[in-house]
């Protein structure tokens, strides 16, 4: 029941998305999404659209994993067109009894889903063509400018790498330990609402404890093989910007200067 | 946290990876289906006490906000435009306050820490609701009315919500006899912890 959750959709591959730097992807997603914010004309939407669709083929993710990651904002989606189509005023499309939704109300609507839907692709194609491992590392590498202000990247950075090694550990383990109080007689499945949280607590209790001792064996080990912070250590795998990042970041500029562009001379 | 020790850093870690995991638990209850990123949170506050429980929630929130798909509904910096955000932000400031108020009692008991997490319920909603509105009202133009929101985030969801923080306080209560609780400025070895 427990052992089939996997962290992060990354999905491997050798495609250009893949293959490019993950500081150049989060930095280029941003510009993205401040530009899906900030030019909203019909032609900008059209635009952007076009380029998602050509990024998310390019990356060779199976559309319908894609497509999928739109799942949990789908009620919020359906909602706000519902709302704007009944609440702009304009021509009537049909009614339902004193609801009357409108053609206008649709547009707008719809505008605005496609705005979420954009900014949600992007952001999953992100996800899926970068492991999490490579997304902590650019992190780290993007906030190591700001540790003269006392932001503490390494640390940050080394905590969210252990974080995602121990994920799969800690499920494994809730998983024994849930086996070993069944055996002991514990029943988790059936019982009202209060029994099935009460039998969190011999589950839960020694997860704790278990958590607190492998922190402390794992400190040890650390400290053992002389790790002292990120100050003077050098990596394995050093993130490094090429040919092929410099092209998709002035695709960008030039995507982006086009638009500004539309939107001074309003076409 | 610039000046947090090895092991304390790790304990963070181990927590964040517990929070992560807490949101991907799920326990179908008759219709409905709790999960238990909350509890683990407030857990999270009780524990390790203010400075690591807040550290641990604020580097799980960054973690999703990065893009790795931590938290229930995925991750990606776009998640900020969410409506729900603001429940993530929330639950850093629930945490800060569960460890501070929690280590100013008198006595440590299922009651007392129970009002604790309810404290920091009245937090998470304040954050959470604020940023749902907000959010709806001009960011997906969604208007929606601040009754709506109290009525459909906030009211529908205390029962639910009361029940984790009663199942927080008891494991809170059963961990700190067993040992696992980070005191103020000190990290108890852990060859003082007594089997449970």
């Amino acid at each position: 029941m427990l052992t089939d959750i996997t962290l992060g959709q990354y999905f491997p591959g050798t495609s250009f998305l893949h293959r490019m730097d993950p500081r150049m992807k989060i930095s280029l997603l941003f510009v993205w999404i401040v530009g899906i914010f900030v030019f909203d004309m019909p032609k900008a939407y059209g635009v952007f659209t076009a380029a998602t669709v050509l990024l998310a083929i390019i990356s060779r993710v199976p559309l319908l994993t894609l497509a999928k990651s739109i799942k949990p904002l789908w009620m919020i989606l359906v909602f706000t067109l519902l709302i704007h189509m009944c609440g702009t005023p304009g021509e009537a499309l049909f009614h339902i009894s004193v609801f009357e939704f409108t053609k206008e109300g649709f547009m707008q609507g719809f505008v605005i889903c496609l705005r979420l839907a954009l900014l949600i692709f992007l952001s999953s194609l992100l996800t899926f063509t970068t492991s999490p491992l490579e997304l902590t590392d650019a992190m780290e590498s993007l906030l190591s400018p700001l540790k003269c202000i006392g932001v503490p990247a390494h640390e940050l950075a080394m905590m969210m790498s252990i974080a995602l090694r121990f994920v799969p550990t800690l499920i494994e383990e809730t998983d024994k330990i849930m086996k070993a109080q069944q055996s002991r007689g514990v029943n988790f499945e059936s019982g009202n609402v209060i029994k099935r949280l009460s039998s969190l607590v011999p589950i839960l209790v020694p997860l704790f404890i278990s958590a607190f001792r492998r922190a402390d064996e794992l400190a040890m080990a650390m400290e053992a093989r002389c790790y002292r912070g990120g100050e003077g250590r050098t990596r394995m795998k050093e993130l490094k910007v090429r040919a092929l990042d410099y092209g998709a970041c002035a695709c960008t500029v030039v995507l982006m200067a086009a638009l500004v562009v539309m939107k001074v001379e309003g076409i | 946290m610039k000046n947090l020790e090895l092991r304390e850093m790790i304990l963070c870690a181990l927590f964040v990876a517990l929070v992560a995991a807490g949101a991907f638990i799920r326990i179908p209850v008759g219709s409905d289906v709790f999960t238990l990123q909350f509890m683990f949170t407030l857990l999270a506050g009780l524990l390790l006490g203010r400075r690591l429980g807040a550290t641990a929630v604020f580097v799980y929130v960054l973690l999703g906000l990065i893009g790795v798909p931590v938290f229930a509904s995925g991750g990606g910096p776009g998640y900020v435009l969410q409506p729900t955000f603001g429940y993530l932000l929330g639950f850093i400031v629930q945490a800060w306050f569960c460890g501070w108020y929690s280590r100013r009692l008198k006595e440590i008991s299922m009651k007392s820490l129970l009002l604790v997490n309810v404290g920091g319920m009245a937090i998470v909603y304040l954050f959470g609701l604020s940023w749902f509105y907000v959010i709806s009202n001009y960011v997906i133009d969604a208007p929606v009315s601040l009754w709506w929101v109290v009525l459909y985030c906030g009211i529908l969801q205390v029962v639910p919500d009361f029940l984790l923080c009663t199942a927080a306080a008891g494991i809170a209560v059963k961990c700190k006899t067993a040992g696992v609780w980070v005191e103020n400025k000190e990290i108890r070895n852990i060859y003082n912890v007594k089997e449970a």
